[in-house]
């Protein structure tokens, strides 16, 4: 079994065999695109709600430009044949104390506004609260294992 | 943006400063023989942290505090799970619980009194009042951590003051990373306070 991480503001795509993971996924939030079909899935590790694009390429910086970016992606590797799916996680805040505005909550908000932009339906999540999680995203069968400090669980 | 050599010597000479009285310190309180010492001191952009510390998916304590005054920032202390347990248990003489019940209070004193000392160090030095919120400690994976951490940090931000930090307890070594966020006109300011020390 074939391990991809995905760091921080980068977006990668595999198919089964192939597993892809995030360490240490704390306020980012994580988007992961399904394809049953043909066990393909993609995954990006988002940083901001919004802001403008840089000249750097980090597509998966932002989510108003990372879920379509990952979208386009996929269609363009399993074609138009089949449903594809999402799943989101992550947008936690375990530091009460940070101040300022609720950045995993809003990255949260504005990954879930464009899945549905794009008419594609969230078949699990695990967002918020007040721990950060490992993340595995299996092709194979399109579940997800995230783990904490308060125990695994699967979407 | 990176430290010359006389920044880099200069920092890490007031935070050794710090680390010494907060040795003094906890040396009376704990009534053990305590000595920190700081082998390493770096300026770091923010998106290289990450590589700093390359265990991103392991479980750590961290001891979060807000600066505010001349100064302002966040600073952050970290210890790996493994050491924050050794610590508790070499200080409070009783087994730790690894798991939920475990709670971080001998960790969370060392940390304030380290950075309770860093930061005082740091204003008598160059002359600046700085104060500090009371501090939250958070056990989660690191990278989940620093995260939450980065994002908070990287509107007013674009590097922190790293400072690889030993604690020696009886002799027995324990690792822990001091990470000071300053705001950018804050870093500025204790740069420029730095170079006026020339």
């Amino acid at each position: 079994m074939k391990k991809k991480n995905v760091g921080i503001a980068e977006m990668k795509i595999c198919r089964a065999p192939e597993v892809l993971t995030i360490l240490g996924l704390g306020s980012c939030v994580a988007v992961a695109l399904y394809h049953e079909r043909t066990k393909t899935g993609g995954l990006v590790h988002i940083m901001l709600p919004d802001g403008r694009a840089e000249k750097r390429n980090r597509p998966g910086k932002y989510a108003h430009i990372a879920v379509p970016a990952l979208h386009k992606e996929m269609l363009e590797e399993v074609g138009r044949k089949g449903r594809i799916v999402a799943k989101v996680c992550g947008g936690s805040k375990m530091f009460k104390s940070a101040t300022g505005f609720n950045i995993g909550a809003d990255n949260v908000t504005a990954a879930r506004e464009e899945l549905a932009k794009l008419g594609l339906k969230i078949v699990g999540e695990d967002c918020g609260k007040d721990y950060g999680r490992n993340v595995k995203f299996t092709p194979e069968n399109g579940k997800i294992v995230i783990r904490s400090v308060n125990g695994v669980i699967t979407i | 943006m990176s430290l010359s050599d006389f920044q880099r010597d200069a920092i890490r000479e007031v935070m050794s400063i710090g680390s010494g009285h907060a040795s003094t310190a906890l040396a009376s309180k704990l009534k053990r023989e305590i000595d920190i010492r700081i082998p390493e001191v770096d300026l770091c952009p923010l998106e290289e942290v990450p590589e700093k510390i390359d265990v991103l998916d392991e479980i750590t304590i961290g001891v979060y505090t807000e600066i505010k005054g001349d100064l302002r920032g966040r600073l952050l202390t970290i210890f790996s799970q493994e050491d924050a347990l050794r610590l508790e248990e070499m200080i409070s003489g009783k087994p730790a619980q690894k798991q939920k019940g475990f709670s971080a209070a001998t960790v969370t004193g060392v940390s304030d009194v380290l950075s309770a000392n860093s930061l005082s160090a740091i204003s008598d030095f160059f002359g600046m009042k700085i104060e500090k919120t009371p501090s939250e400690t958070v056990r989660d994976i690191l990278g989940a951590l620093l995260q939450q951490v980065l994002l908070d940090i990287s509107q007013h931000s674009e590097a922190v003051l790293f400072s690889k930090t030993e604690i020696f307890v009886s002799a027995e070594k324990f690792n822990c990373h001091q990470m000071l966020f300053l705001e950018a006109p804050s870093l500025d300011k204790l740069l420029k306070a730095m170079d006026v020390m020339l």
